[in-house]
């Protein structure tokens, strides 16, 4: 008898400070959201899980760029960006090399109207199937809208060689395969000089 | 227009209908309903003009918002004049500066949101976009993106189709509004639910700040409440609606009820996976409720009604075949799915219903408790059925889980949640704890079911998670705060007075 109220008298006295459990354990709590915060904002390159994740806006875990790249990948309104410049361009896409479908998904995508990317996506593959080295949007688009914002209207082109781009790969190679994600992220940076060779004014 | 008026004008749209409890719940709690209620709002009027095949552009979906928020005013003035309080004084001191401060936060909020926009953007976030944005230029719900809508969900889309209406390439701050709605929420209802003697102490205050400073800070919970994306969303209404339903449960108040089917309507429009987890939340609720049977069975019906009718419009939408647009596979509501998904609701409907007659007193009790034993079951079937694909749905949720970017939130919940079977019952709990675990079994069903959850922040497994934390933070704020106060305690011989009294 004794010993069986001492263990109530014990688990009441617990019971007691149970309800403490949910101030301690959530500054605990607090005090963990904090440093993983900081952990995943300060270090470089960034903890194990999340270094993929190329649109976090407070900090682009991109390494510093070589001189004359313009980094790409902290937010979407680098796809903005990228959209303005290559609206109205004509673009020149290698052939028998890794192109990812995936990018020109993501830029058409967020253009207003659905097929676009998909017309994309279908023009290249018949393009680069057929051998044919040219695809023109300009014009032709009928998702094109006096007043529309954002559409990507010019002109695709397939050369015969990749010579003249040769050792910038990775922007085409974006996304490819996504186990591998520092070829992703590094997808994500432009080279000035690549899109000078790429884009040319419109004709 | 630009966003940050689009977003003010949804607060105005939700508060146009949301003050028609004013009487009942109060100025703040109509105030903290109302920018989730006006999305929802915003969703069923858009969803409503492209299947009438009325002209989907901004002109007619801004005049019949209008006209809905005109109704919902309407109904306000009628409910005054039938309670006979046509005369008294609308506008109290008190009630002004409790609008004006909530108006004035929420425009703060806004302005804010919208003025720097770091919206976080995966693939997903492009094809919500891209099919919103799709169905604004085209002014229909063309097959193609009837089966894309299929896989994603139809809220957040009809969200981003604004976009178009305001001449601007996507809605930024939406996602980072409603996290801000939800902060305030939780500890509005926070503040409400560890009310001593129908006033907030210090120390309830206290406990809910920090807890909610606790349970919105981790890594991934900021991430996400800037992410376009659905999940995050889907978390805030399904928080909305157990709390909705477990006030209405706990304050025997049948004006939270509306809400709280408002919400689990939004929630099951949110994602796919919507519909069943609204489903489960909805039996393991109505179950014990001793709510007044002809409310919440027409809270039920309304919600099962406009479900179905939602499941019935998707299957005709989707027509056979066809083209797939974005992704190479077929969407994960098809139609035989979305049949059988009808088939559920029909049955769990009807079965609900049965459950007032005198016979299954004895069951409705043991409701939420059979919910989970049949959730176990069914996902040791599952385990027995595909041993790897348990084992790597269990890998998954564990290597997720343990990432620092959930920032230790799973250590916390899973020892104050066997903590919390030490304290005081929390009346009513059921609903917040069952509401859940439910969720966390379905989550790990599906995984079991399709092999699709990997160890990475970006698994859809991983995102899912998040519904658990404001409902079960909520949860735990309750039943230990409730128990730190002495709230049980004080309100145990209030009652034993009372049956006294009756006697």
């Amino acid at each position: 008898m004794a010993i069986r109220s001492k263990l109530k008298r014990l688990e009441q006295g617990t019971r007691r400070w149970i309800p403490l459990a949910l101030p301690v354990g959530m500054a605990w709590l607090l005090y963990a959201n904090v440093n993983a915060f900081c952990a995943y904002q300060g270090s470089s390159p960034p903890p194990v899980d999340m270094y993929d994740l190329v649109y976090f806006p407070l900090k682009v875990h991109d390494p510093d760029p070589p001189a004359g790249w313009r980094p790409l990948g902290s937010s979407h309104r680098d796809y903005y960006w990228l959209q303005d410049v290559l609206r109205g361009t004509t673009l020149v896409m290698p052939r028998n090399v890794e192109i990812n479908l995936g990018l020109w998904r993501h830029l058409a995508l967020v253009n207003p109207v659905y097929g676009t990317h998909r017309r994309i996506d279908s023009a290249l593959a018949q393009k680069l199937a057929n051998g044919a080295n040219f695809v023109d949007f300009s014009g032709t688009n009928p998702w094109w809208a006096p007043g529309r914002p954002r559409m990507l209207a010019g002109r695709i082109y397939f050369p015969e060689s990749f010579e003249s781009i040769r050792g910038k790969r990775a922007y085409w190679v974006v996304e490819k395969s996504r186990p591998h994600k520092q070829a992703r992220r590094r997808a994500f940076v432009l080279s000035e000089t690549l899109f000078e060779r790429c884009c040319s004014s419109p004709r | 227009m630009n966003e940050f008026f689009f977003h003010v004008w949804i607060f105005a749209l939700g508060m146009s209908w949301s003050l028609l409890a004013l009487p009942q719940l109060g100025a703040v709690v109509c105030c903290i309903q109302a920018y989730p209620v006006g999305l929802t709002l915003w969703v069923l009027v858009s969803l409503l003009i492209l299947l009438t095949g009325m002209p989907f552009d901004a002109p007619t979906v801004f005049c019949v918002a209008a006209a809905a928020g005109a109704t919902g005013v309407g109904l306000i003035v009628r409910a005054r004049f039938r309670r006979g309080e046509a005369r008294a004084p609308i506008w109290t001191r008190r009630l002004v500066a409790q609008l004006v401060a909530a108006v004035a936060l929420f425009t703060i909020v806004a302005w804010v949101a919208t003025r720097f926009d770091i919206s976080i953007w995966t693939f997903d976030s492009h094809v919500i976009v891209a099919i919103g944005r799709s169905i604004a230029y085209h002014g229909e719900i063309l097959p193609e993106m009837a089966r894309e809508i299929g896989s994603r969900g139809v809220f957040q889309v009809l969200i981003q189709a604004t976009s178009l209406f305001l001449d601007k390439t996507y809605l930024s701050a939406n996602p980072a509004v409603l996290a801000a709605s939800f902060v305030v929420s939780f500890v509005v209802l926070g503040m409400r639910g560890l009310r001593e003697a129908g006033k907030p102490s210090v120390r309830g205050i206290a406990a809910t700040l920090l807890t909610v400073a606790a349970i919105a800070t981790p890594y991934f919970f900021i991430v996400q409440s800037f992410y376009i994306h659905e999940t995050f969303a889907g978390a805030v209404y399904l928080f909305l609606a157990a709390t909705g339903f477990w006030f209405a449960e706990l304050e025997c108040e049948k004006a939270w009820l509306p809400f709280a089917f408002l919400h689990l309507l939004a929630f099951s429009l949110q994602r796919v996976d919507g519909p069943i987890v609204a489903m489960i939340l909805l039996v393991i609720v109505y179950g014990p409720s001793r709510l007044p049977g002809r409310s919440i069975d027409r809270g039920l019906l309304i919600f099962s009604g406009a479900s179905l009718a939602w499941f019935g419009i998707q299957i005709a939408l989707q027509g056979p075949g066809g083209d797939w647009v974005l992704r190479p596979r077929d969407p994960n509501l098809d139609p035989t799915r979305l049949g059988v998904l009808m088939a559920t609701y029909v049955l769990a409907t009807a079965s609900l219903l049965s459950l007032h007659h005198p016979r299954m007193a004895r069951l409705r009790h043991r409701i939420p408790s059979l919910v989970l034993a049949l959730m176990v079951c069914l996902l040791a079937a599952s385990a027995i059925w595909r041993p790897q694909y348990a084992e790597a749905a269990v890998a998954a949720v564990i290597g997720n889980t343990a990432s620092p970017s959930w920032g230790g939130v799973w250590y916390v919940f899973l020892v104050l949640g066997a903590l919390s079977l030490l304290v005081p019952k929390l009346p009513h709990g059921y609903i917040l704890a069952y509401g859940s675990l439910a969720t966390l079994l379905f989550n790990l069903l599906l995984s079991l079911l399709h092999h699709q959850f990997s160890v990475r922040w970006s698994d859809s497994g991983n995102r899912m998670l998040i519904y658990l934390i404001p409902i079960f933070g909520f949860y735990l704020l309750m039943a230990h705060g409730r128990a730190l106060l002495f709230i049980e305690r004080r309100r145990r011989p209030e009652r034993q007075s009372q049956r006294l009294t009756t006697a």
